[in-house]
This record gives structure tokens, C-alpha cells and sequence, in this order.
């Protein structure tokens, strides 16, 4: 089975853990050589380990960088693991390759090094540019350092995102689309803009439990979202997923393969992944979550999955579904049901559902293409709950 | 063997408000005459069923035989027929005191006279009872025989300067009362040499015996191979067994060779079901009733249900239970009706039929603990009468079932006759509350500082939340009794309520036209709180015909989305999605919209 692969790297360490981040991140000031040594070797072996596991190489289409903060890897690190992944898959030639980085941790110098090392697209965690907001976010850097970091990035490769994150309490409408005015006119050609969500374990969901701050109302947060999209359509920003916006042809195609439900490996502490092994069954991934317990495994067993779970059609097809509205292109229904199986469809989705929803005008389907509509946009959620029955209570 | 003289027989009853102590003085009043056994005796003897018992009330009649020796060196026979006492048996408790010739009026001296007290008295001196007050309490501090007294005289209209003060705790003035009741209740009437006629007392199933009888005869003799006939139900017996009632015999049944004219006893003809032994009925002598020899008792009726609501398993799967248990029920209780009905929020249930409030309290409380049943209640209604444009007269016991307004010609309602006893400083919220329900006083009367207040009211309101809203208005100091008092036309109208232009039945209610704008506003506002914001508006209307009179909307929700889904995350959001779905299992849908459960539940007890 030829397919495509995308895979995920991800670098489980930051400086400082932020208050709203429930990522799997380790707060580190600054990872020991050995450590960061052993840490790459141990993602060397994952991927050795998959191209055993897959029987040879996949053409390897993304690679992602994610973190933690993996702009606190040096520039050799990323070479080394860009030089894994291109043995399996035969060479990287045409595949879109992403760090993240932190103002904090990132200068003109290291965007340098990792742009001649093959990386080809920077995603900044900006995440404000109001001091104010920056430091309700627990955020390290100041404004002008993180407006620094974009142009340092832009200047090393032409292809840079900036995360943003709204729907802070307080926080003025107008204020926020100020921002995104700013950041569309420096010439980037992504955004991703997330409503700012109480996740649990973090300090955030703790300090909202004990009053000590309320999170905005979904009204709110419907008004900030609505002028996020016109703010950015204004500027030339397609909006082609629930938080991602990109100029034309310049959507990240590591995560639009992941929505897609393309194959993707994870590797490293705490990466999840989507595989088609060669048998042709669909395995769930993931690696164990602390890093010195994934270094651990490593060393003794070669490998480090906490997770590795066979989905049965319905819940791949689940997922699918999951993932891919949240596209603005939507998914296409007849891929689907060819891939996991034309009955497989009515066991994983509600029809029934499906069709009020779009009567309803949340949903729309052209030809087998199912999408949502601008109305059922902002509101995918509460339309998954509706279409998709929990297996093995549905029919 | 033979036949007692009638002389030496007194049937009585006694006449109580809760708590005053009838059941505790039926207690002494066995252990005196020896007809039980003090060692062996529990509290409440008479009362079988542990309603009875937890509440201190009578549901089912019952009967037992004591016998006295008198200061007079005679021994007498007493019939103790125990009632039921509230208001919703009102029909049973009729049939009860008219196989009695005298009935014992108890009344607490602490507590003085209760409403509810009075329609029973009332319903006794109607069958030519003769009444003897009895003081209860009288050990009590608090105890004020002069003005319980003054009470008597003055609200129940009978003498009651030689009543008795006794107190059915200590013992104190028991044997006046049995003095009393063989000097003052006359002996009964009757001719045991005439064909056998009787009154069908009550009749219960009993695990052992089957359906047991409880019969007053009138004339002549019943004995093992009788042959009756029970002529309104118009259906011929043989008897099988014949006896006396008694608390502490196997199944209460103490048999006996034969009853004789004037006496209270029991007997077992296999008869299948209880329905077929209805209160009221008169039993007599076959031959002679075919041969037209026996007129039938006055005052026979079949008792009609007044007050539906539905009844509806929380969980799905307890239907059968459900519906194995309202059987059971009504083995022993056949004024209560029940039909299965499917509603498209509550799913399966049922809708009863019951006597009252009371009545329909007691059945709810009973499956929930005897049937270990969880139940959800819909607000309760009335039966209406409708006359349809061409004439015909029909009972619509579901405000959902009500004829088309252009069919209708007149609706009627079932009014009451309320007793309202309340202390001075609450007589003007009293009184303000009976007019708001559409009351018509007509009477007062001052007894110290109570007033007794008498208003002719809808059963419709009364039903609605009249008994809570007295007793948080009075602190619990108002006392309330009512009759049934007929049907009367009136200016009602359906009310339907829309969601999302579709009716929902449920929430269907018949209302007076001046309340019915105030009440859909009410309920919408309500169901506005409790239904949560989802994908699509929810348009609530409150509607008379294609008029709509009341309306709220739910707005949707705008959004609901998760900001960030990564690979990383999908397993853990679709975890987290998965959860939330299993919080919508107790989500009713009703095509595009999703109401919880607790929504119906609280806007259907809106009244509450």
C-alpha cells in the first residue's frame, strides 16, 4: 500500500510551562547536551524502529517540529532527525518541514541554521501583542521580541505562521482585530488563532475554579471569532480550518494531512500517531508521556508506545469524520466509505442526524463532498455530538 | 348457633382528623373488651398496611367484633367498622357509616375542631347516626375541653356538653366511651328471618382466602352455601366460607357458623376480582331478589376517577415493572384507572385516574416503595365534561384529548365544596387566595379567634397548587376539606404549548380563559431557563387554537468548537466528545431540538 506519511517530532521540553498550555511540556531552562544527545539517538531508533515496522520506506510529505519548545533544539539535532525521517522516506525533496519557535529561544542565527538544514516553514508562538496579555499568559517575551522573532524568521524562509490567542477576559474586540491588522500586514502567510480554552491541569482551569478570573461567554467568543474571520478575509487570509488561516496555497500541509486523516507517525515523548501498517490494519499510537521514562524505554526495549490500538473501521471512519470537518473543504464521503467500507459509514455516522443538520443549514453536501456551513462553522462541535453515535450504541 | 338478640348489638364507626387519635383509641378500646391481646398487640391494629401505619391514616375500611360486658351485667356485641377518613373516600366512607348506627366523634382537646372532621360528621348525620363526642387528649397541658367544646356546638352544630374526656394513650375514660356507645348508639333494626339483605361494606383480595367481603346484614341470614346475588353487579354467588374480622387472626378472618340480621361480618363466595365487588352494592338473598322480592339499597354508585396526571418510568426499561405493579395495585383498589399512553418526551407510561389528591398520593407513593419504582409525575388535571356541538356529553380525563374548539359547545368543570378552617391573622390571604383560584365564599363563621371559612371553588385550581399555597400562606395552621360538588360550565380554554410549532402533549393544559395568557407566559419562561442553548433556535409558543398567546425563544448557541485538534489530540477530544454524548442519553429529542429530562420534569410540576 503506497501511502503518504507525515510525522510528527515532537521536543517534550520549554523554559517554563504557561498557564494555559496542557501539551505534553517539561520545564527545562536549558536541556543538558547529553540529554538532548540521547533524546535525538532515542527518535533515530523510533524511526529506524518504523521503517522496520512499515517493511520499507513511505513517501515521507511533512515533517513537524512540535513542542514544547523545539526551537530549543540545536540546529545539528534538527538536521540529524531531518536525516532520519529522509531514510524513511527515501529523501525529503518536496516535503513541507516546521519548526515551532518561541521568541524566547529563537534568534536570526538559529532560524538560519535550520532553514539550510532543510526546515521550510517557522511557526512562532507569538500568542499576543499587548504586554498585558502577554503576561496574563505567562508568556516570557515582550512585543517587540516576539515581532522580532517574525521578521527573523520571515528573512531565513519565506513561509512563517504566527499563533494568536483571543477571547482573553477583558479583552476588547477591537483590540484584538488591531492585532491581527498588525500581524496580517507584516506578510505572513499563516495565522492560527485559537479561543483562548480552559484546559484541566493547567493553572488557568485552576485559578477559574477558584473564581479568581471568568472565562468569556460563547457569545463572546462567537463575536471574537466572526471578526477574526473578517479581519483576516479582509487581508487576504483564507480561513481553512476552525482556527488556521492562510494566504492562498499556503496552508500547513503537515496538519492538513493530519485532518485529512492522512497516515502520520508520532515520535518522541508523548506523540501520537495514525499508521497503516502493512497488513492493512489502522493502529493509534502514542509514546510514553515523561521524557526520561521515553529515554528509558528507549535505551531497554528499542521502543516507547504506550498506546499502540488497532481501529476498527467505525472508529477510524469516526475519526475521519472528526478531523476532516473541521476543514473548510470538508470531507469527501465516498473516499471514506471506499476507504474503511461502504457499511461502515451508517455505523459511524447517524444519517438521520445528518439530515436535520443540514435542513437545518449547518451542514451541506455537494455532490460527496460534506462540509460545514459558514453557520455550522463555529459550531462543529455540537454537530459531531449529534451525527456521530457512540459506537456500540449506535443501530 | 342462634341468632343474637339484636338488642345486644351496636355497630359504630369512629370520626377523626388525623392525629387525633382514632386509631390509637380503637387500640384501647380492643384491648379493653379483650379482643386482643395487649402483649402481642402492635400500635394501629387496625390499620394493615404500612401506609397506613407511616402516615396515620385509613385507607381501607375494616371492621372488627369486640364484645363488652356492660355495668348492665349484659354482654354486648360491638361492630367496629374503621373508616377511611379522607375526603377522596368520600363514597367508601358513606357506605361505611350507613352500616353503623352510631358513630364516635373524636376530637383532639388540644387541637380542637379540624376541617376535615366535619365533612365526615356531616355525611354521618345524613345517615341518621347517632354521634357521641369524645374529648382526646384531655391528659395534655395544652388540652381546653370548655373550648373544644364550644367548638363542637358551635361548628358541628351537635351538643356536646356531656362529651367525654378520655385520652386514648393513658386509658382514661374508655369505658365510658363503651358505656356510651351501648346506651346511646340504638340497636339495629332487621329480621333475620327475612331474605337475606345486606350492604357490601368493602372487599379486598387476600393472598389466602381470595376476595374477601365485608358485609352489614340488614335481614336475615348468611351462612356457608348461601346463594346471593349482588344485584347491581347482577351476578349470583355461593358462599364458601363466613366470618368475623380480627386483628390478630390469620388473614384477620375468624370464621364464623352464621351472620345474622344486624351484624357486621366477612365471607368468601369465589369471587375472581375484587372489581367485581363494588362498595355500595347490595347483597341479598337470591330467590327472593330474582323474584323481585328485594329492593336494592339506596345511595349505590360507581365511583368515577376526578384527578389524572400520568405516571412514567425514569428509566425506559421499568415499564413492565411499571405496569406489573398498577396491576397489583388495583387487585385490592379499583378506583383507580389506569391506560398506557406514549408520550414523545417521557416515552412509555401511563395515565390514572384517582379519587383525589390524597388518593393519587398514596398510589404514587406505594409503587415507588413497594415496587422500588422511580416514577415522574406529570402535573395533575381534572376530568371535564364536554358537551360537543351535536349534543353529546363526554368526560375528557387528558387536556390533550379535548375536541376541537368549533366542536365544543359548553365545557364543564368539577367544582368543590371547601371547608377551610384558619386562624384570624390569615384569614385575608386566606380569603384572597380563594378568589384568585375563582372561589365563591359561601360562609363564615367565628369560633374564638378561627374563622371557618366555606367557598364553593373549580377542582382545576384546587388541584394546581391551592393545598400548598394554604399551607405556606397559613405556616401549616389552615385546616382544608372539601366535597365534590358537581359540574359547572366555564369560560376554559386548551392550552397548547409549541415547541418549535410542534405540540407537545405533555404540557397540554385546560385553564380558565382570564388565567390562560399568565399561565403559558409562566410555563415558557420556565422551560426557557431549562432548556440549554443548542445548535438551532428553540421557538417555545403558548397557543389557544392557531392563536398564539405567549412566546420565548432559546437562541441558539453560537459557538461550540474545539479551538485546537491536532494528531496529538484527536483521541483525546473524541474521549472527551464521547462523554458529553452519554450526558445527552437523558436528552429527549424532538426532531431538531434536545430538551433534558429535568426540563420536563420542572415545567410539568410548574403548579408545584
Amino acid at each position: 500500500m503506497d501511502k503518504d506519511l507525515a510525522i510528527y517530532v515532537h521536543w517534550p521540553w520549554c523554559k517554563a510551562k504557561c498557564p494555559y498550555c496542557d501539551f505534553n511540556s517539561h520545564a527545562l531552562e536549558q536541556a543538558e547536551g547529553g540529554l538532548e544527545e540521547a533524546y535525538v539517538a532515542a527518535l533515530g531508533r523510533e524511526l529506524a524502529g518504523w521503517k522496520e515496522k512499515l517493511g520499507g520506506t513511505r513517501r515521507v510529505t511533512s515533517v513537524f517540529f512540535g513542542g514544547g519548545t523545539p526551537s530549543l533544539m540545536g540546529v545539528d539535532s534538527v538536521a540529524r532527525v531531518l536525516n532520519f525521517c529522509a531514510d524513511l522516506g527515501g529523501d525529503l525533496t518536496g516535503a513541507e518541514i516546521t519548526v515551532e519557535a518561541n521568541p524566547t529561544s529563537a534568534s536570526k542565527t538559529l532560524f538560519k541554521g535550520l532553514a539550510e538544514a532543510g526546515v521550510n516553514r517557522f511557526s512562532v508562538g507569538v500568542q499576543g501583542l499587548r504586554e498585558e496579555w502577554l503576561e496574563f499568559l505567562g508568556r516570557k517575551h515582550a512585543v517587540h521580541e516576539a515581532l522580532q522573532t517574525l521578521e527573523d524568521a520571515m528573512e531565513a524562509c519565506g513561509n512563517v505562521n504566527a499563533d494568536v490567542i483571543y477571547g482573553l477576559p477583558g479583552q476588547q474586540l477591537e483590540d484584538w482585530t488591531q492585532q491581527l491588522e498588525k500581524l496580517g500586514k507584516m506578510g505572513l502567510t499563516h495565522l492560527s488563532a485559537y479561543q483562548l480554552t480552559i484546559e484541566k491541569n493547567t493553572r488557568f482551569f485552576s485559578d477559574v475554579r477558584r473564581g479568581l478570573w471568568t472565562p468569556v461567554d460563547s457569545d463572546t467568543e462567537a463575536d471574537f471569532f466572526a471578526a477574526t474571520q473578517a479581519t483576516l478575509a479582509g487581508l487576504g487570509y483564507e480561513n481553512y480550518e476552525i482556527s488556521n488561516f492562510s494566504k492562498p496555497g499556503k496552508a500547513c500541509a503537515h496538519n492538513l494531512h493530519v485532518w485529512r486523516y492522512g497516515d502520520y507517525l508520532g515520535v518522541g515523548a508523548g506523540a501520537h500517531g495514525r499508521v497503516t501498517l502493512p497488513d492493512g490494519h489502522l493502529v493509534a499510537t502514542a509514546v510514553v508521556r515523561q521524557p526520561q521514562g521515553y529515554l528509558t524505554r528507549m535505551g531497554e526495549a528499542g521502543e516507547a508506545l504506550a498506546v499502540e490500538k488497532r481501529l476498527d473501521a467505525a472508529e477510524a471512519m469516526q475519526e475521519a469524520v472528526f478531523s476532516g470537518l473541521r476543514l473548510a473543504a470538508g470531507i469527501d464521503t465516498a473516499a471514506l466509505r471506499k476507504r474503511f467500507g461502504k457499511g461502515v459509514w451508517g455505523l459511524a455516522v447517524d444519517d438521520v442526524e445528518l439530515a436535520r443538520l443540514e435542513e437545518g443549514g449547518l451542514l451541506r453536501q455537494t455532490g460527496t463532498i460534506l462540509a460545514l456551513s459558514e453557520n455550522g462553522w463555529p459550531k462543529l462541535d455540537g454537530i459531531l455530538r449529534r451525527i456521530l453515535p457512540r459506537l456500540g450504541e449506535a443501530v | 348457633m342462634s341468632a343474637q338478640k339484636l338488642t345486644h348489638i351496636r355497630n359504630f364507626s369512629i370520626i377523626a382528623h388525623i392525629d387525633h387519635g382514632k386509631s390509637t383509641l380503637a387500640d384501647r378500646l380492643l384491648e379493653f373488651t379483650g379482643a386482643i391481646d395487649k402483649r402481642t398487640a402492635k400500635d394501629q391494629m387496625m390499620d394493615t398496611m404500612e401506609i397506613e401505619r407511616e402516615r396515620g391514616i385509613t385507607i381501607k375500611a375494616n371492621a372488627t367484633r369486640m364484645h363488652y360486658k356492660a355495668k348492665d351485667g349484659t354482654t354486648y356485641q360491638m361492630n367496629f367498622i374503621d373508616t377511611p377518613g379522607h375526603v377522596d373516600f368520600a363514597y367508601e366512607v358513606s357506605r361505611s357509616l350507613a352500616a353503623c348506627e352510631g358513630a364516635l366523634l373524636v376530637v383532639d382537646a388540644a387541637q380542637g375542631v379540624e376541617a376535615q372532621t366535619l365533612a365526615n360528621v356531616y355525611t354521618a348525620i345524613d345517615n341518621n347516626l347517632e354521634i357521641i363526642p369524645v374529648l382526646n387528649k384531655i391528659d395534655l397541658p395544652s388540652a381546653e375541653p370548655e373550648k373544644v367544646k364550644k367548638q363542637i356546638e358551635e361548628l358541628v352544630g351537635l351538643p356536646a356538653d356531656d362529651a367525654i374526656a378520655a385520652s386514648a394513650k393513658t386509658g382514661l375514660g374508655i369505658t365510658d366511651i363503651l358505656e356510651a356507645i351501648v346506651h346511646k348508639i340504638p340497636a339495629p333494626t332487621g329480621d333475620a328471618t327475612a331474605p337475606t339483605k345486606g350492604l357490601l361494606v368493602d372487599a379486598w383480595y387476600d393472598n389466602y382466602l381470595g376476595v374477601v367481603v365485608l358485609i352489614r346484614l340488614y335481614n336475615g341470614t348468611l351462612t356457608r352455601g348461601s346463594k346471593i346475588k349482588l344485584m347491581n353487579a347482577d351476578r349470583t354467588y355461593i358462599v364458601d366460607r363466613v366470618g368475623v374480622l380480627h386483628p390478630q387472626e390469620a388473614q384477620r378472618f375468624r370464621n364464623v357458623e352464621t351472620l345474622y340480621a344486624g351484624e357486621v361480618g366477612v365471607f368468601t363466595c369465589a369471587m375472581k376480582e375484587v372489581a367485581d365487588a363494588q362498595v355500595g352494592d347490595t347483597i341479598a338473598d337470591h330467590t327472593a331478589a330474582s323474584q323481585g322480592l328485594i329492593k336494592a339499597l339506596p345511595g349505590f354508585k360507581t365511583v368515577q376517577p376526578m384527578v389524572f396526571c400520568g405516571l412514567y418510568p425514569t428509566e425506559g426499561d421499568d415499564y413492565e415493572k411499571l405496569k406489573d405493579a398498577l396491576a397489583k395495585l388495583r387487585v385490592n383498589d379499583t378506583s383507580f384507572t389506569y391506560i398506557s399512553e406514549h408520550s414523545p418526551a417521557l416515552g412509555h407510561g401511563f395515565r390514572c385516574g384517582f379519587l383525589g389528591l390524597l388518593h393519587m398520593d398514596i398510589i404514587q407513593t406505594r409503587l415507588e416503595r413497594e415496587y422500588d419504582l422511580d416514577l415522574v409525575t406529570t402535573a395533575p388535571n381534572v376530568v371535564y365534561q364536554v358537551r360537543r356541538t351535536t349534543g353529546e356529553l363526554i368526560d375528557v380525563e387528558k387536556p390533550a384529548d379535548l375536541p376541537d374548539p368549533s366542536q365544543i359547545a359548553e365545557m364543564l368543570e368539577p367544582y368543590i365544596k371547601a371547608t377551610i378552617l384558619v386562624p384570624e391573622e390569615y384569614l385575608g390571604s386566606v380569603i384572597t387566595l380563594c378568589q384568585e383560584k375563582r372561589g365563591v365564599q359561601t360562609g363564615l363563621q367565628w369560633q374564638g379567634n378561627r374563622a371557618m371559612l366555606s367557598y364553593r371553588l373549580p377542582l382545576n385550581e384546587v388541584v394546581l397548587d391551592f393545598n400548598d399555597r394554604l399551607k405556606s400562606l397559613t405556616r401549616g395552621y389552615a385546616s382544608f376539606d372539601y366535597q365534590a360538588d358537581g359540574f359547572e360550565g366555564g369560560d376554559l380554554v386548551k392550552v397548547n404549548i409549541l415547541i418549535n410549532a410542534e405540540p407537545v402533549d405533555a404540557f397540554t393544559m385546560v385553564v380558565h380563559r382570564a388565567f390562560a395568557e399568565q399561565r403559558g407566559r409562566a410555563l415558557l419562561s420556565k422551560m426557557k431557563e431549562l432548556i440549554p442553548r443548542q445548535l438551532f433556535e428553540v421557538a417555545l409558543q403558548a397557543a389557544i387554537g392557531g392563536k398564539i398567546i405567549a412566546r420565548e425563544t432559546v437562541k441558539p448557541v453560537r459557538k461550540d468548537v474545539t479551538a485546537k485538534c491536532y494528531g496529538g489530540d484527536v483521541s483525546r477530544k473524541r474521549k472527551l466528545l464521547d462523554k458529553q454524548k452519554k450526558g445527552k442519553k437523558r436528552m429527549k429529542s424532538m426532531g431538531n431540538v434536545e430538551i433534558p429530562q429535568e426540563a420536563f420534569l420542572a415545567a410539568l410540576k410548574l403548579g408545584d
